[in-house]
This record gives structure tokens, sequence and C-alpha cells, in this order.
């Protein structure tokens, strides 16, 4: 059970740091030359973020 | 080879031995960085191949790792994933084009760090604090709306959507002033985030002084203890992606 919280915890935050990275921090103008070619991945990790925090309920519903 | 950009810090405030920290990160994620300097300014740099054009999550998450191991020993401004110049008196030249505003920008960010709290709806009881009001409300209900025809349960069903939504936009507006009086008490800089999700009633980064986390913990636990039937969550400390041009 715990192993399965730090999971879905441990995705949530690779999904902050994708955001940051890919999205925050200083850019330099016109001169981004590297594609990311699995862009499609973060949004569907924004999806998996969302409905994780279902299962943390239900986690949270079984210790109860 | 052209040079990727990881992040750029300010010699004054180093007080590290910048040489054994790259051997130690070059270990520990076989990157192996090189400093290039201007005046005070280092940018922290390794080589890469300009044909790499597709990069893996993997990329990401050892670019992101090592930015992070960066960020616990100086202040820095990280850069953006993709930060690629052809060579070094290129990263000189920018560096002295925008050598004022990092000045200052290093200045404002020394020794704070960077959190995020988001605090959710369980998707189950997304609208459940407002449907109970509503529900309570629906005796009272103007004679126009009531009724069993079509036209009277249409008008029905769009006063219903309308009154929750103003009830949820007004429920979330209180937590979220109440968190914002807190916050501000302790934070150098909050941005309140547009919600990516009707799940979302808080996404916010903080920048707070590093002195300050205890207090930060604080707030989101009696946050987490004041509303127990939401999910909250704090990350961080991150590098300052979030405040850069601050």
């Amino acid at each position: 059970m715990q192993e399965d919280l730090y999971d879905v915890n441990k995705e949530i935050t690779i999904l902050d740091i994708l955001d940051r990275v890919l999205t925050k921090g200083v850019v330099i103008t016109g001169d981004i030359v590297i594609s990311v070619a699995d862009i499609d991945l973060i949004y569907l990790g924004l999806r998996v973020l969302l409905s994780s925090v279902e299962t943390m309920e239900n986690m949270k519903a079984v210790d109860r | 080879m052209s040079l990727l950009l990881y992040a750029i810090i300010d010699n004054k405030k180093v007080d590290y031995e910048i040489n054994e920290f790259i051997d130690k990160l070059a270990l520990d994620t076989n990157v192996r960085l090189q400093i290039i300097r201007l005046n005070n300014l280092y940018a922290l740099v390794s080589s890469i191949s300009r044909e790499k054009s597709d990069v893996s999550r993997n990329d990401l998450l050892i670019y992101a790792e090592i930015v992070d191991k960066i960020s616990e020993k100086y202040t820095v401004l990280p850069m953006r994933y993709g930060s690629v110049l052809d060579a070094d008196n290129d990263v000189v030249i920018y560096l002295k084009n925008n050598e004022s505003s990092f000045t200052d920008s290093l200045e404002l960010l020394y020794n704070k760090e960077e959190y995020a709290v988001k605090l959710l709806f369980s998707a189950k009881k997304n609208n459940a604090p407002v449907k109970d009001t509503f529900s309570c409300q629906k005796k009272s209900l103007p004679a126009v709306l009531q009724g069993n025809t079509e036209s009277k349960k249409y008008l029905l069903n769009k006063y219903e959507n309308y009154t929750v939504q103003e009830q949820r936009d007004k429920y979330i507006e209180n937590i979220k002033s109440y968190f914002a009086s807190k916050i501000h008490t302790i934070a150098t800089y909050v941005d309140f985030k547009k919600p990516l999700s009707s799940t979302i009633i808080i996404d916010a980064v903080i920048l707070i002084e590093k002195s300050k986390k205890n207090e930060l913990l604080d707030i989101v636990l009696k946050m987490q203890a004041l509303y127990p039937e939401h999910n909250i969550i704090l990350t961080g400390p991150w590098p300052p992606y979030n405040f850069t041009k601050i």
C-alpha cells in the first residue's frame, strides 16, 4: 500500500518536473533547436495526475 | 558540437568549490559540465550534438536532476530545456546581453526556494459542497421555475447549472483568499496559476526564504486540517523555474 502511494506521488512529481523543464525557466529566444518528440506523453501524464487523486482517495479510504 | 545550457549562477554567491562540485556531478550523472564566465556570471553548459533532435523523457529527467543538484549548492537561474548555443563565444555574448537582468534576478533569488501547492477536489465530490447548498435552496425557487413541463425542466436545469457554478466560484474564491492571506505573510512571491482542470481549487507556486520552510509546512498542514475533504499536495523545494523573470 505504501509503495503504491509512493508510486502515485512520484508520478505527480515527475509531471511537475517535466512541466517546469519544458515550459518554465530562462529562454533563449529563437535558439531552441531541440524538439521534444514525446510531448503527448506530458498531456497524457496530466490526466494521470487527475485520476491519481482519486486513487489516493481510495487508498485513504481503505486505510481507515 | 553545440552547448546545452543548464543554469546561470553568480560567482559572488558561490561559497562551494565549483570544480569539486562538477567532478562529483559527472560521477553521479555521466554529464560533464563546463563553466563559461562573464565577469561574475557563470553559465553551466555541456556539449551536445546538433543532430540530436529526439528527446526522451529520461533525457528531460536527467537535465532536471542536474539543474536540481546545481540549485542545492548555488543560487541559480534555471534554463528551459532546449537552450542550445553553438559555441563558447555565443554563450558569452548571451550573458553580456543579459548581464544586468541576470545579476538582478540572482540577487532577488538568493537564499530562496520555490514550492508548489495544489489543492484539489476529489473527483467524485467535485461539486459536492455547492450541490448540497443548492438542494437546500430548491424549496424557495421562484414560481417561474416550478412545474413539470419540458420547458420548466429545461429552465430549472439551466438555473441549477448557473447557480452551482456561481456558488462553486464563490467557494473556491473563499478558500483561495484564506490561503493567500496566510501565504503572503511568509512568501517573497506567490503566483496563482489558472487551474488546468475543474478538479483544481488552488494551483500556486511560491518563492520563500529557505529559513521559512517550516512556516510553509505549518500553513499547508493547517489548510489540510481545515479542508479535510480536499487533497493538498505540496512539492519542492524546486529550482526557481517559475521566478526567473522577477
